[in-house]
């Protein structure tokens, strides 16, 4: 369907590449030594050539450029392109994770142009799917999981991690380049101190909370940032050097410098400040004097503490990193102070008031005629009770506002008013007295109200409530007298405002120590590292991205061990390939959309994946297809295969983003398999068959072969309902067709390409057999009934789960 | 194939350059523990040329052979969770009646508490109420009688355990670091939780031997699990053990349509299925993934019978089924996961671990109550267990099973809240019996107050070591060339209770 869009002129055999031996001795290990320019490249191999010169088109030719250069020298020669069904299955499986329409099929499969394949990557890549489906793929590696505990009880990640979920999605539908994500996952409270919304980028480092223990906590968030992003196993340098690597273990505790004053905690988000029903999940620095020491052998009992140690970059990368500690603004570091804080906690003191005072307005329509009765003296303390609750709403609120103010004052040293900071501060010491009032006079009526309404025949019990009654009365009192002291002379104390919800340090923090201020400052120790992380001259960070996208499309990465670039492990199968692409990636504003497209939209991605008719020479000299000869079939993920059931089924609920579906609510969601709880104590019970991401570590997802699936595949409503579905809609688009016709297409709808003679035999007898079955055990409809199962069957072929 | 060995007696050969790919198919079976990940890993090596890799690159994935000869085919693993008192079960300790209501350090034995001795613990939950020193010794809560011709000491609460004595080994002298339930993941894998998570030694066994029988799963588990429900871990989930609940009905998720069909469609509908992915090796030659995914199917097919097959247990003879106490209510559920353990254990599987005791921290887990506590779930176990081991035995089965009888930790000698025991994890009790194992004897020792383990110390991972021995592999031989694995990982057989 489209032309080889590269011509290498001839004679390039025996090329060399820049790669040579020597070249790749770097002392440090080849992954420390600079990503090389395409150019360089480029340059390296024409002069190691015959010296002709070529010219490369935009686009995916460099893929092919490079990779022909190595067919060349191996003997090998590419397969036949993949026909334009599987082309495009394909395509839709990896850049949205669900199969094309039979429309979208039936157009391509007319039209199979470059163009109409250039149109529809594009259109894949800019649908909001792109985004869920690359989403997924990041989240394993990062490690996505939604909180687990002990009831209400926070043990490890956050409440509301979902949001760090959307923040993934959105990035990548918006085409952030990856650096930037990178420094916001980071460090995003300290690049963009003045913008609450930002933080939650930092779900990233959140997500390793752990209450029960700090040395985990620190000791998996260094050990997977390092995985995720540089491809280094810095965590075996936390009880001694690095066997392979240049890692000192003093490196490594180095390295923990820059996360130690990190913790985590809740922002308030607009509408809820109630932290157990919405927040924002961040981290922010809350203690920058905690010091760091080495652990003697990793022991955490042995701390050096002699020589503390300030956070710095292993010497492999020769680079002196500087940090500037960040000023955060008040209603940052105090969420209390934002606006839409004042206007929730507004709204809401409204709407409770205003909701007591419609249960008052109705009660007074009842008063009971006559005043004498107890049915009145009932009536009329429920009365009280109702104005009591409304006057303690409202003080409630005004105790907020006085606090809110006083803070604001104390904090904002710029705002210039009649009264001074002590002025307000008073005035919120009065409130709070107010408040204190106002609670124990309700609490004290209700207790009246219970006193008339028990039974004085029940001795013992009606003892207990007239004394809970009479010390209700004496605290309402004592209340009532502190708080006319405090009218005649308000102190200039009072408690400040504490918005937003830290996470407890161990399961031994006090409230008190949960409730302090959170700093005004930050370390700007982690923004100092991501920015570090995140720069073009880090040798490793572009090479990581690239070759995790690279084992998604193609199937095999060209690191072999994608979290692992170290000495103890193989070097890359095409580091010249490798580097271009990272310098490319690195070029392109590390745009994860341009890199996808030069991959996809390469000659290379666009072959067959089987072996049928492949070149002779091929096969001998490259049988495990080093060198891209054809392209490598992926299992599809459990994810894609759930999603792929519904889509074809057209049940599938589109709905982007949310709170996770709960485990109980799955069976019947039509959700995509991301918006599934997923957390160390819920895996999805179908989706977890299919190599499930595992929430501990998950750079690759495994491709195991089990029986279980296939009785998963089999049995499970998921893919009966999804037959029974793709059946109507198959009917409902072909009309009345013969048997032979409707084999035809579903092999094309499901499989993506139509059935061979010997096929379509199969299918019609079986077919036949299924209809004879369903005849005789007096079935209303046999043919939907034969021909489901016929699709049903089509959806436990090898070649429905396989991405060819 | 079923209950044949993979040694030279039978014809079949032990280790030697053989493809583990192709030796399955040869044999019709073993895709159940194919997983990518070995061939990735080996596909790796392969590309290995650097001197510095030397190591990783003689690596190959398991073929499924033993690496010398066994002495045992099957585990049965008995887990009881929340911690089993060794003080009332199998390590008999009269020093606590004779200082009952002292304080430990009242008594000659004061020494037990010095801090060098209680450092190997690592503390997850810090300040917690439970795992702390207890230090007011609480008496025996039930009387000791001798057992068999060994004259094992065995507690009135295990008196069926007692009665075959002479087939099970006790160890005295485990110990653990974790002093939370935690233990329990570490008594699985052999790490600390704080370390993260690890394989653990079933999967192991399934990786290193896969499974005789691949109409059936060639890991199980039955009965309410921990902290971590997954077994594989960095091995792959191919090596996780697959829930099992004796149910012939229902035994395990998908084990029959959850919809309307008809056993007749269904056959059809897989001959269907296996037709046309037969038909498409034309499209695809030499797949070996299209191969993999052909024989899942028929094992698919298969253990959709063959599991709940197996789970009739009405099939067994009255006696057989009064000898795991199937006939009394106490101990009917409990028997009937050990009856069915045997059957599994006769058509080939490999590891059935069952865990006794539900709740969040495990049922034994006796703070307080000891007595009551222990007296109710003993009576749930004893008699089932002694049944299985006479079974196997009687069956010629005990020869090639081992049974292991574990806890996460023993309890403390001083009492918790006048009527309990805390968690103690410096000296506790395990037994094992069956293939390779020498009955009838005593291993290791506590100190007089059962506090901490003194003669021949051994740690969790011993007992793997001994069942990796036992089955026939050597666990540095398994290592994944990206895992490097400590020297306390593998454990050291306990050659001492060997035969």
């Amino acid at each position: 369907m489209k032309a080889l869009r590269i011509i290498i002129a001839i004679g390039l055999l025996g090329a060399l590449s820049l790669h040579s031996e020597e070249t790749l001795d770097h002392p440090a290990g080849w992954a420390f030594q600079p990503v090389q320019s395409t150019s360089n490249i480029l340059n390296a191999n024409k002069h190691a050539g015959t010296g002709t010169s070529h010219t490369i088109p935009d686009g995916g030719s460099l893929i092919d450029f490079l990779l022909e250069i190595e067919r060349q020298k191996a003997g090998v020669s590419v397969a036949s392109e993949a026909s334009p069904g599987i082309l495009l299955r394909r395509v839709y499986l990896d850049l949205v994770g669900y199969p094309p329409s039979l429309d979208a099929i039936q157009r391509f499969t007319e039209n199979p142009s470059e163009t109409e394949y250039l149109k529809i990557v594009d259109q894949l890549l800019s649908s909001p799917q792109y985004g869920e489906r690359l989403g997924r793929r990041f989240l394993d590696i990062w490690r996505y999981a939604d909180w687990y505990g002990l009831g209400e009880q926070l043990r490890n990640s956050q409440k509301h991690i979902w949001r760090w979920r959307e923040y993934v999605v959105d990035s990548l539908n918006e085409d952030k380049g990856y650096d930037q994500m990178i420094v916001e996952m980071l460090a995003a409270d300290e690049l963009y101190p003045g913008d609450w919304e930002k933080s939650v980028a930092t779900g990233f480092l959140a997500r390793n909370y752990y209450l029960f223990n700090r040395d985990t906590w620190l000791d998996d968030t260094l050990e997977h940032t390092f995985k995720a992003f540089l491809g280094l196993t810095l965590n075996c340098a936390k009880c001694h050097d690095h066997k392979y690597d240049p890692i000192s273990q003093m490196d490594y505790y180095r390295m923990r410098a820059f996360f130690e004053p990190h913790q985590a905690r809740l922002d308030p988000t607009p509408g809820e400040l109630n932290y157990e029903s919405d927040g924002l999940p961040r981290v922010y620095d809350a203690h920058p004097e905690t010091p760091t020491f080495l652990y003697i052998r990793g022991d955490t009992k042995n701390p050096d503490t002699e020589h503390p140690l300030s956070p710095a970059l292993p010497e492999v990368f020769r680079q002196e990193i500087e940090i500037q500690p960040i000023e955060i603004p008040a209603e940052i570091y105090h969420p209390g102070l934002r606006d839409y804080v004042l206007e929730t906690q507004r709204n809401q003191s409204q709407q409770k008031i205003e909701s007591i005072q419609s249960e008052k307005d109705k009660l007074l329509n009842e008063e009971p005629e006559s005043v004498d009765s107890k049915e009145w003296r009932l009536w009329d303390i429920r009365r009280q009770i109702l104005e009591a609750s409304q006057a303690l709403a409202e003080a409630n609120y005004s105790s907020w506002m006085a606090r809110r103010n006083a803070d604001e004052k104390r904090l904002n040293s710029t705002n210039s008013s009649a009264q001074g900071p002590d002025w307000f501060a008073r005035q919120a010491h009065l409130a709070e007295k107010r408040l204190a009032y106002r609670t124990a006079d309700l609490a004290w009526l209700k207790s009246r109200k219970s006193v008339m309404e028990a039974d004085v025949n029940e001795e013992e019990n009606f003892k207990k409530i007239l004394k809970n009654e009479e010390d209700l009365r004496k605290s309402r009192q004592e209340q009532e007298r502190v708080w006319t002291l405090a009218l005649k002379d308000p102190k200039p104390n009072y408690t400040p405002l504490r918005e937003g919800k830290k996470a407890p340090e161990g399961p031994d923090e006090t409230a008190e120590s949960q409730a302090l201020p959170f700093p005004s400052i930050s370390t700007g120790r982690r923004l100092a590292l991501a920015q570090w992380m995140a720069s073009k001259e880090n040798p490793l960070t572009a090479r990581v991205a690239v070759n995790h996208l690279w084992t998604r499309h193609f199937g095999r990465p060209l690191v072999p061990n994608v979290f692992d670039f170290g000495n103890n492990s193989p070097k890359p199968t095409h580091p010249d390939l490798l580097d271009a692409l990272a310098y490319e990636f690195m070029q392109d504003g590390w745009s994860l959309k341009k890199l996808t497209r030069r991959m996809v939209t390469s000659q290379a991605y666009q072959l067959q994946s089987s072996n049928k008719n492949a070149p002779n020479s091929s096969l001998s000299n490259d049988p495990e297809n080093r060198w891209y000869w054809r392209m490598n079939p992926v299992r599809m993920q459990s994810q894609a295969l759930r999603d792929s059931l519904l889509t074809l089924s057209d049940e599938i609920d589109w709905t982007l983003g949310g709170p996770p579906v709960e485990p109980q609510k799955q069976a019947e969601s039509r959700r995509r398999g991301l918006y599934f709880h997923h957390s160390r104590d819920d895996l999805n019970r179908f989706q977890v068959l299919f190599d499930e991401a595992n929430i501990l570590e998950c750079y690759r997802r495994e491709e195991s072969i089990v029986p279980q699936q296939a009785l998963g595949l089999v049995n499970s409503r998921e893919s009966e309902r999804a037959a029974q579905g793709i059946t109507k809609a198959l009917q409902q688009s072909l009309g009345k067709v013969s048997d032979e016709e409707w084999i035809q297409e579903s092999f094309i709808f499901l499989l993506g390409y139509a059935p061979t003679e010997e096929e379509s035999i199969i299918c019609e007898e079986q077919l036949s057999e299924f209809h004879q079955l369903a005849q005789d055990a007096g079935v209303a409809d046999p043919v939907t009934r034969s021909r489901t199962r016929l699709v049903h069957a089509l959806l436990n072929h090898n070649d429905f789960i396989t991405r060819r | 194939m079923k209950n044949s060995f993979r040694t030279p007696a039978n014809g079949t050969p032990v280790g030697g350059p053989i493809d583990r790919r192709a030796f399955l198919t040869d044999l019709g079976m073993g895709f159940s523990g194919l997983a990518l990940k070995g061939l990735l890993l080996s596909e790796a090596a392969r590309q290995t040329t650097d001197s510095a890799q030397a190591a990783s690159s003689l690596w190959s994935p398991p073929t499924g052979l033993p690496h010398h000869k066994p002495k045992a085919k099957s585990v049965i693993w008995l887990f009881m969770r929340g911690g089993v008192s060794h003080l009332e079960s199998f390590d008999f300790k009269p020093e606590l009646n004779k200082y009952a209501g002292k304080s430990i350090l009242e008594t000659p034995y004061a020494s037990v508490q010095s801090p060098e001795k209680l450092k190997n613990v690592r503390v997850v939950v810090v300040n917690d109420a439970n795992g702390q020193q207890r230090n007011k010794i609480y008496p025996l809560q039930v009387g000791f009688k001798k057992y068999g011709q060994c004259g094992m000491d065995v507690s009135d609460w295990f008196p069926h355990t007692g009665s075959v004595a002479d087939d099970i080994a006790v160890v005295r002298s485990m110990w653990t670091t974790d002093d939370n339930h935690g233990a329990q993941v570490q008594f699985y894998s052999g790490r600390h939780m704080l370390d993260g998570r690890f394989p653990t030694i079933g999967a192991w066994v399934s990786y290193g031997l896969g499974s005789l029988n691949d109409n059936l799963p060639q890991f199980i588990t039955i009965g309410p699990r921990f902290f971590d429900k997954r077994d594989g871990h960095y091995l792959g989930p191919a090596y996780d053990a697959v829930p099992l609940k004796i149910d012939p009905k229902n035994p395990l998720d998908y084990a029959r349509p959850e919809f309307d069909l008809s056993g007749a469609e269904q056959e059809m509908e897989f001959d269907l299925i296996r037709k046309l992915n037969r038909a498409s090796q034309v499209r695809y030659p030499q797949d070996p993934v299209l191969q993999a995914r052909i024989q899942s199917y028929e094992l698919a097919y298969r253990m959709q019978t063959a599991v709940p097959d197996t789970l009739k247990l009405e099939e067994e003879s009255e006696e057989t089924r009064q000898l795991y106490g199937l006939d009394e209510d106490v101990t009917k559920s409990f028997g009937s996961q050990l009856l069915a353990a045997r059957r599994f254990v006769e058509r080939g599987v490999r590891f059935i671990q069952i865990q006794h005791g539900d709740g969040a921290a495990g049922a034994w887990d006796a703070h307080s109550g000891l007595k009551n506590n222990h007296e109710t779930l003993s009576r749930q176990v004893d008699k089932p267990i002694a049944g299985l081991i006479k079974d196997l035995k009687r069956r010629g089965l005990l020869d090639e099973t081992i049974v292991v009888f574990g806890t996460e930790f023993g309890r403390t000698p001083g009492s918790q809240g006048g009527d309990g025991r805390d968690h103690h994890p410096y000296g506790f009790s395990v037994w094992m019996a069956g293939g390779g194992i020498q009955g009838g004897q005593v291993h290791g020792a506590t100190d007089e107050l059962g506090f901490h383990a003194e003669e021949d110390r051994h740690y969790v991972t011993d007992i793997h070591a001994t069942i990796m021995k036992l089955m026939g592999l050597d666990s540095h031989r398994l290592e994944l060339p990206d895992r490097k694995r400590l020297e306390i990982d593998h454990g050291k057989p306990i050659n001492a209770i060997l035969s």
